[in-house]
């Protein structure tokens, strides 16, 4: 009998093993191909390129058929979904507008606005630059502060108390809403749908039923890792950086920063340390750390806690700061800061929502102003200063481009061909790792 | 005076005491923040006003349900197990694994007619919880490991195991957040009319019930009491105490391990990094707030969820969020407090 247990208990035990080791090779042809067999059998949509033209609506009808008949029947119909009906879904701001003025005698008076943070709004980091956009707004169209409602703490990974924050929001007034962390978008949409009277906007790629709001960060990132290398390139063209989560945004900014170097010296390369989190004062120190063991003098970041650049300044090392501007928290260390200014979209929502123009289908990917810098320490060289502004000048009018070829990964394939520019999807959704990139990051999707 | 007080254990505690020494301890925990937000400078009356007016609204019913479901379900593993004095600290990780093999199965599994894919969700949860909690129990039934520091351990290893899969390579594509995609509609539970309550509540208070009567009408579950109470007796009596210790910590793991189905089938549709989220946790002080009764156990998990969604209106009101965390916080600290004063009473000295 208690054999036969342990025998069991052993299966059972090497089965979790094996599904675990299956999912890990998920980069691999098997996983893949497994994949696609499951989509074709049950999803009809799932992972082929039908999937981005198809969304879950149209190809119900469909996915109740596909149990039944074959597989191949299942995916010419997912196919067959017109994709027109998908594309009109996104309507891209183009960055034009700005400067786009409200009309003349346009009410803002009536305008509520609630604002749903993760954390606590003087975090000196994401929710205080996200806050601090949506005051600097409102004070520019004269909206007056007691129109904004703000609820912080709300935990973007439970949707009970996600629903609850965005309907007492709505019951006290407000008609446009600013979802501030990625999570909200898998649960405000639900609201959003039964509220059509009330705008979201939700930080991150477009979902449905939300107004989507992004930043072409990696401009700034850019020129971060620019301004490091310059510094950096007689002593020890090896360049650091501290990096929260593998996740999208993190990749494009780890991304731009190896290109920003590149642009100042072809030779340069990164270095990444992780804290795998978003928050974590110890794990973000030891990262500083051992990238500063390593001999790295300059290095760049992109987490939350003020624990790299403390670190760097007790170790006599430099780093280019995040979110906000860190220069109070360690003067001696932050070079400048990559700040987040949201406030240039964030008025043109709210002009649009006084207006009555705005469409739950608008999507801003706005660069420029947005993706800025902070002003430089003293301590750095003024002929430093004057090249980054030179290329800060170059990037704004398009003369030269971040993501443009030629552009290989760091396993030397090749990403982008001469001449030519990435997608926006492509550097929004960012699988890969620049060409002198170093990390033990795996791509995972 | 004060010298001549000391507590003393109680030998029985009646029903009227039990019902009325939580409430008491909570009214008392309203008065002392009632202070703390008068020192903030807000009203309390209004404050609390507001945190009811948030919880007896219709959506705010339901959503405190949605909230209590999962800690309704932790709340029946761990004190399940406790009921044999097994401590189950690791229903975050059981909670995890769960719904990690239930939306492995739902998403990847082999294609099924809807009410049979739905039972499999359910019957892979329980074991992806149950699977949590045996590499706890077996070395607690075999070598008498504590089961605690085990339980409480592997709940960090299922939550990295959880933001591996999430991050990579279950993550839905093109989307920045961390979770899987959404399953098929037709595998959803569906809501109880138009009540805006999922039918996944009845699943959780037939449990209960099941429980119940585990407890009061089976053999087994006097098995429990007697290898609670005592574990050399019952191994003189022919029991199994080995065996009912792999027995009652995997079943306990198997009942978090349906949080985890709870939310696939029934609230979420998915899975997402951290989904958990401490429930696990607070099912330990609901358990014990419940007396380890199943069916007071499913009453206090309501209103575990009622109080996190009353903490969201009282922002609105002028009421830091730090404050509200604090009011929460405070409540649960009152109510176990009281807890004590359910077990032991206060006697003058015998001079």
């Amino acid at each position: 009998m208690k054999k036969k247990l342990i025998s069991i208990c052993l299966a059972a035990v090497l089965a979790t093993a094996v599904l675990t080791a299956c999912s890990e090779s998920a980069g691999g042809t098997a996983e893949q191909t497994a994949e696609a067999e499951d989509a074709a059998k049950e999803d009809a949509q799932a992972e082929t390129p039908a999937e981005d033209a198809a969304p879950e609506e149209d190809a119900a009808p469909v996915e109740e058929a596909a149990a039944d008949e074959t597989a191949a029947q299942a995916a010419t119909e997912a196919a067959a979904v017109p994709a027109a009906e998908t594309a009109a879904a996104i309507n891209l701001i183009g960055e034009d507008k700005r400067d786009q003025a409200p009309a003349e005698g346009t009410d803002f008076s009536s305008l509520k606005i609630g604002e749903i943070e993760s954390y606590i709004v003087d975090d000196g980091g994401w929710c205080q630059a996200t806050h601090e956009s949506i005051v600097a707004a409102m004070k520019e169209l004269g909206i007056p502060e007691e129109n904004l409602i703000v609820l912080e703490s709300i935990d973007d990974t439970d949707q009970a108390t996600t629903q609850t924050a965005a309907e007492e929001l709505i019951n006290e007034g407000c008609t446009l809403i600013f979802g501030a962390s990625t999570g909200y978008a898998s649960y405000l949409p639900e609201i959003a749908a039964a509220h059509p009277e009330v705008l979201f906007a939700q930080w991150g790629n477009k979902v449905d039923n939300l107004i989507g709001y992004e930043i072409r960060s990696y401009e700034g990132m850019f020129l971060a890792g620019y301004a490091s290398e310059l510094l950096s390139k007689d002593t020890n063209p090896e360049l650091g950086f501290s990096a929260s989560f593998n996740e999208f945004s993190v990749r494009t900014a780890i991304n731009a920063y190896a290109l920003g170097a590149q642009y100042a010296n072809p030779e340069a390369t990164v270095r990444v340390a992780s804290a795998d989190s978003w928050y974590d004062i110890d794990k973000e120190t030891q990262c500083a750390q051992s990238l500063i063991d390593a001999g790295i003098k300059y290095m760049g970041m992109e987490a939350s806690s003020p624990a790299i650049p403390e670190t760097c300044q007790k170790n006599g090392a430099f780093v280019v700061g995040y979110h906000n501007d860190m220069s109070a928290l360690a003067p001696e260390a932050v070079l400048v800061s990559h700040m987040w200014n949201f406030a240039p979209i964030f008025k043109n929502i709210m002009i649009n929502a006084a207006e009555g123009t705005a469409s739950t289908s608008d999507f801003y990917y706005w660069g420029g102003d947005c993706s800025k810098l902070s002003d430089f320490a003293a301590f750095v060289p003024e002929e430093v200063v004057a090249e980054v502004t030179a290329l800060q000048e170059k990037i704004q009018s398009g003369e030269v481009q971040v993501f443009a070829g030629e552009l290989k990964d760091n396993a030397g394939n090749v990403l982008v061909a001469d001449g030519e520019v990435m997608s926006d999807e492509d550097i929004i959704f960012q699988n890969f790792f620049v060409e002198g990139v170093t990390t033990s990051w795996k791509i995972g999707e | 005076m004060i010298r001549n007080l000391r507590f003393r254990k109680r030998t029985s505690v009646s029903i009227s005491r039990r019902i009325l020494t939580p409430i008491i301890f909570v009214l008392l925990a309203f008065v002392f923040c009632g202070f703390l937000l008068a020192a903030v400078g807000s009203d309390p009356f209004a404050v609390y006003a507001r945190m009811m007016k948030t919880v007896c609204s219709y959506s705010g019913l339901t959503r405190s349900i949605e909230a209590g479901i999962p800690l309704m379900l932790t709340g029946l593993a761990v004190s399940f197990g406790y009921r044999m004095n097994l401590n189950n600290i690791g229903a975050d990780g059981q909670y995890a694994l769960g719904s990690l093999f239930c939306i492995g199965f739902a998403l990847y599994g082999p294609v099924m007619p809807a009410p049979l894919k739905i039972l499999c969700m359910f019957l892979v949860s329980m074991l992806g919880g149950a699977l949590a909690a045996l590499i706890a129990a077996f070395p607690k039934a075999k070598w008498g490991v504590n089961e605690t520091i085990l339980t409480m351990m592997l709940n960090y290893i299922f939550l990295y195991v959880m933001d591996f899969l999430m991050y990579g390579p279950w993550k839905e594509r093109n989307q920045m957040v961390a979770q899987t995609r959404a399953i098929r509609e037709k595998y959803w539970l569906p809501d109880l009319g138009d009540s805006g309550i999922n039918s996944v509540l009845l699943i959780v208070i037939a449990i209960a019930i099941l429980l119940y009567f585990f407890h009061t009408r089976t053999t087994w579950g006097y098995e429990m009491e007697v290898i609670r109470q005592s574990p050399r007796a019952a191994q003189y009596a022919g029991m199994s105490v080995a065996k009912a210790t792999l027995l009652v910590l995997c079943a306990s793991g198997a009942i978090a391990g349906l949080a985890g189905f709870a939310q696939v089938a029934g609230i979420i549709h998915r899975v997402q990094a951290n989904l958990p989220n401490g429930a696990g946790y607070t099912g330990i002080v609901i358990a014990f707030l419940a007396g380890l009764n199943p069916i007071v156990v499913l009453l206090v998990g309501f209103l575990f969820g009622a109080l996190q969604i009353s903490a969201v209106a009282v922002q609105l009101i002028g009421v830091p969020s730090q404050v509200a965390a604090m009011i929460q916080g405070t409540i649960m600290l009152f109510v176990v407090a009281g807890e004590f004063f359910n077990r032991y009473e206060l006697v003058g000295r015998k001079k």
